[in-house]
């Protein structure tokens, strides 16, 4: 790998100037004093307090949805100490989320494959933690890892041939892109390529020295590296294909699940588990990007020594600037817009090479950087549908109590809302462009979830909206103050007027359609509150964010 | 639609170097469509008086099925005239026995012996059997392949606008919120654009009447959500997008809660496993999804304005044990050969003569099975187009225009070259089916009229 020229760094992206920058635009807003700065230092991120509407759009980019709790946080003690403290999620107990402990001990952790975690296991595991977890950001990074090296549940199952353990490999894949998430793509990649999910979903485990499959090479190269057509020929990938050969999964012996040349078994507690076949492996030399400043020759290895190859290939493709390219551009289009700016995608692939792409060090940049300040670039995506549902389940403190809610949430995105967990079909993941997340029938299906949610069917998440307007001091006669109160929550107080008079009107209308006072003593105050909960999440503006 | 598509359209527009196009696109950019109509009347005076003959009852229809994952084209038309494909370096295990193969009467061509249930309709002249359809430089990649059919402007990764979309946009007549439908799990990219057309993953979920709470909370014109979608959008981000995608899901709604029930019979289209397997099909989930979205399709064909209504079928990324008599690939081709069946049998006396179904894939696949039993990715595939308005025949597989020995290896010495591009195909069915003129034609398939030579002749594909 030949490094980039080191060029000096804008100066508009220095922390100082970033924070000069974003300091004069806040305090000039607010009219206040000039809020408290954070310490600058490398790797962390420069915060503001005070500015509602930054904490909120922190917030919106960063978790799966805006808590009362939160905004009030990153208000009062600015957005630097929530987001660093997010970069690293370690830190955070996950006990400081009440919600997640109980759920989580109705949904206990597989111990492995033979323990049978159940389809149940395998989303509710990940549905609690995206919707509860303090440790936000990590489960909106594994959202991310999730998509980009995606694994369809119905490709892997035919060939393990039993769901349990198919669900235990997507299970235990996640918890590696999870504890992963923020830390090195290297990583990442290697935990993606040994997955057994991933060797048999792109074909790999029918990889063989006399014919290669090549499958994974070109997805490795297409979607999870370089990206699709950019700097690879197809001589590329019939090269990597053969570097690849062997790689493939077996039934070990419990407890020798992470060794590749661990002998393959039949026994009864045998597991399934990445395994390397020298027999099937291509000894031969190879020379991927020949003829480019990136070629790499791999020598002619024999027998087990043929596994380095495989790895020889990752740690190259890891290293390249347009792999740095490629994933930090995809994760500007996550956190900033969907048409990410030249400039800022530039920064990152630096500060990856500077550090050999750190996750976290990216997404610092990204925090950092003048475009995640800019006013202008707000509201400029569209949520996927699991960030819709987020945004109202966390925004009113909606309550998963037992398993049957659980499934009832995962047949919504398994069917209307589309947004397959474990079980999207295609390599690419589930698509991030907000164009994608809209169409008829995603607008009118996220409608009608809220409206269900509204009806307040005890199979269904539990809103308590009286307690939840109660907490917050709103006078429950006051149809302003409730429309005000959930457009702070849902759109922190970035909701157009007419929007908001519509809310209130619908609000003062009682079932029938005629305008009534709201009565908090009267038996339809419950079902008009929350059909304006809604009301307010199903506008045309809840599908920005 | 987003500011850089808008942009990425005029651009390739004026690349065309064709006169007005930058106008009529720089519009699309500044305003919306009331300017359209004018637009298209001052490059287009002929196609008021084309569509006029297009006024028979429920006008002419076009239903698109894309077979996602790349289909192999050489086991779908096969060859059967060219020894290479039966030796044994070529596809020791995937050749087809030809004697099981339903012979095309071409002195070659063979259809695969799954596709038996098209063979009635290739015999009344209605399938056309297109071999070798792809472009130049195909790209290996599904995502970037399925793209380039979609937006029919392969080559450009940034333009995301389906061809679908510019002819509503740009060519339909109809004033209903129908005029073109994505009956799919997700919104196809064909469908998609500056002009938002309806997507309906299921037409019985997607119209099942509301209860009391939800109708006051969708509301009407005056009240509800669907008077907040119809206000006015500001201009910013997806503002515009979504309000006009809220604005046409309640138009949609109306239209299609207000179609007549249809219910075919199972054999038509199967609704369990069991009735997959009475029909000798493969009795699974994505047998029942496709027979579904067809059924609603053939719905909203029969009884609405329609003109245009896309579905998709899935698995055709055969990478291992893809099968011969049987197995994955035999699986697929038969479900699509039933359902077209079914698509004659079901719209025999009403919309049959003025349909054409197109059938295509993103590409095809490498000419020599691999190591796992299997093909990986290739350039040209097969298409097909059916139905009472189409002309039928074989193209590009019968021993003239398919040299022994000279052709399954004729794009880098892995895959089978295209002799026409699939926007020649689409081309002519936009042109003589749908009566679209040339200048709208420009509009729909960016480029076109800059498009010449042997692959872009048409192939004289509708009656």
């Amino acid at each position: 790998m030949s490094p980039l020229t080191t060029s000096s760094r804008p100066f508009a992206r220095a922390h100082g100037a970033c924070l000069l920058l974003v300091v004069a635009a806040c305090g000039g807003g607010s009219g206040s004093s000039t809020p408290p700065s954070e310490p600058a230092g490398p790797g962390s991120v420069i915060g503001v307090a005070g500015d509602l509407a930054l904490a909120g759009h922190v917030l919106r980019r960063t978790t799966f949805g805006v808590t009362s709790a939160a905004l009030d946080e990153l208000v009062t003690l600015g957005t630097g100490t929530w987001l660093n403290r997010q970069l690293d999620p370690q830190s955070i107990p996950l006990d400081e989320s009440p919600e997640l402990v109980q759920l989580l001990a109705l949904i206990p952790k597989p111990n492995g494959e033979l323990d049978a975690p159940t389809q149940g296991q395998l989303v509710g595991y990940r549905l609690a933690h995206a919707l509860y977890s303090p440790r936000q950001l990590q489960e909106q990074l594994l959202d991310f890892w999730e998509s980009h090296f995606n694994t369809f549940w119905f490709q892997v199952q035919p060939w393990t041939g039993s769901n349990t353990a198919t669900n235990w490999l997507e299970w235990r894949e996640s918890e590696l892109f999870r504890a992963h998430a923020l830390g090195s793509f290297h990583q990442l990649l290697i935990d993606s390529a040994t997955s057994p999910a991933m060797l048999i979903m792109l074909d790999n485990v029918m990889n063989v020295a006399w014919s290669p499959n090549e499958n994974y090479a070109r997805e490795l190269l297409e979607l999870h590296t370089l990206g699709v057509d950019q700097g690879y020929v197809q001589a590329d990938v019939v090269e990597i294909a053969r570097c690849f050969t062997g790689w493939g999964v077996c039934r070990v012996a419990p407890g020798a699940e992470d060794d590749p040349l661990a002998p393959c078994g039949q026994g009864a507690n045998d597991v399934l588990a990445f395994h390397f076949d020298p027999a099937v492996h291509d000894g031969g030399k190879k020379r991927i990007f020949k003829g480019t400043k990136h070629e790499l020759v791999i020598p002619a290895r024999s027998g087990a020594a043929g596994l380095q190859d495989g790895f020889d290939v990752l740690e190259h493709l890891a290293g390249l600037p347009g792999t740095a390219r490629f994933v930090s551009r995809k994760l500007v289009q996550r956190f900033v817009a969907d048409h990410a700016a030249d400039e800022l995608v530039d920064a990152c692939v630096q500060r990856w090479q500077e550090t050999g792409g750190s996750i976290r060090e990216v997404l610092v940049v990204i925090f950092n950087s003048p475009e995640f300040q800019d006013p202008a670039l707000r509201w400029n995506k569209v949520p996927t549908p699991l960030e819709s549902l987020g945004a109202t389940i966390r925004g009113f403190e909606g309550e998963l109590t037992d398993l049957g809610q659980v499934t009832r949430l995962q047949a919504w995105l398994d069917g209307p809302l589309n947004q397959k967990l474990f079980r999207w079909d295609t390599p690419d993941g589930y698509p991030e462009a907000s164009e994608k997340q809209l169409g008829t029938a995603k607008v009118l299906e996220r409608i009608r979830f809220h409206a269900t949610i509204a009806q307040g069917d005890a199979l269904d998440v539990q809103w308590d909206l009286r307690a939840w307007l109660l907490a917050r001091h709103v006078a429950l006669d006051d149809a302003a103050a409730i429309v005000d109160a959930f457009v702070r929550v849902l759109y922190q107080d970035a909701l157009d007027t007419s929007a908001r008079d519509a809310a209130i009107q619908f609000l003062s209308t009682d079932d029938l359609g005629a305008s009534a006072p709201l009565d908090p003593d009267a038996a339809d105050w419950d079902s008009r509150v929350r059909l304006t909960a809604a009301f307010v999440a199903s506008l045309p503006e809840g599908l920005a964010q | 639609m987003n500011r850089a598509t808008s942009r990425d359209a005029r651009r390739h527009l004026e690349q065309s170097g064709l006169p007005g196009h930058g106008a009529v696109l720089g519009r699309r950019a500044l305003l919306g469509g009331a300017l359209a109509s004018a637009a298209a009347a001052l490059f287009a005076p002929a196609p008021l008086f084309a569509r006029a003959r297009a006024a028979s009852p429920g006008g002419r229809k076009l239903l698109t099925i894309f077979l996602r994952g790349a289909n192999d084209g050489v086991n779908t038309i096969v060859p059967l005239h060219d020894a290479e494909y039966f030796l044994s370096t070529t596809r020791p295990t995937l050749a087809l026995p030809p004697a099981q193969c339903i012979d095309l009467g071409v002195g070659g061509a063979a259809l695969h012996p799954a596709l038996a249930k098209l063979k009635p309709l290739y015999d009344l002249g209605h399938v056309a059997c297109l071999q070798r359809i792809g472009y130049p430089n195909t790209t290996l990649s599904h995502f970037s392949g399925q793209q380039f059919v979609e937006t029919a402007l392969p080559g450009d990764y940034a333009f995301r606008e389906g061809w679908t979309s510019r002819w509503a946009e740009h060519c339909a007549s109809s004033t209903s919120s129908l005029s073109a439908v994505s009956v799919s799990a997700q919104l196809m990219l064909q469908f998609s654009g500056a002009k938002v057309l309806p997507h309906v993953p299921s037409l019985a979920q997607y119209a099942t009447p509301n209860d009391p709470a939800s109708t006051k909370l969708f509301g009407d014109a005056s009240s509800g959500l669907f008077s907040r979608y119809a206000a006015p959008a500001s201009g910013a981000n997806f503002d515009p997008l979504v309000h006009a995608t809220g604005d046409l899901l309640g138009a949609s709604l109306a239209e299609l809660a207000a179609l007549p029930p249809y219910s075919p019979p199972a054999t038509s289209f199967p609704t369990t496993t069991a009735e997959l397997s009475a029909l000798g099909l493969a009795p699974a989930d994505w047998a029942l999804d496709f027979f579904h979205a067809l059924r609603d399709a053939v719905h909203v064909l029969k009884h609405s304005s329609a003109t245009i209504v896309g579905v998709e079928l899935h698995g055709f990324d055969t990478h291992a044990a893809q099968g011969t008599l049987t197995g994955p690939h035999a699986d697929r081709l038969a479900v699509l050969a039933h359902g077209l069946a079914a698509l004659h049998v079901e719209t025999e006396f009403d919309v049959w003569p003025d349909l054409v179904a197109l059938v295509q894939s993103e590409f095809g696949r490498t000419s020599a099975e691999n190591g796992s039993a299997g093909t990986d990715h290739g350039r040209a595939s097969a298409a097909f187009l059916v139905g009472g308005a189409v002309q039928g025949g074989v193209h590009h597989c019968d021993p003239t225009s398919w040299p022994s020995g000279a052709t399954l290896f004729s794009s880098e010495g892995r895959y089978v070259e295209h002799t026409t591009d699939f926007r020649a195909v689409l081309a002519e069915v936009l042109e003589r089916h749908l009566l679209v003129t040339p200048s709208e034609l420009e509009l729909v398939i960016p480029g076109w009229s800059g498009l010449t030579g042997p692959t872009f002749q048409a192939l004289g594909l509708i009656a």
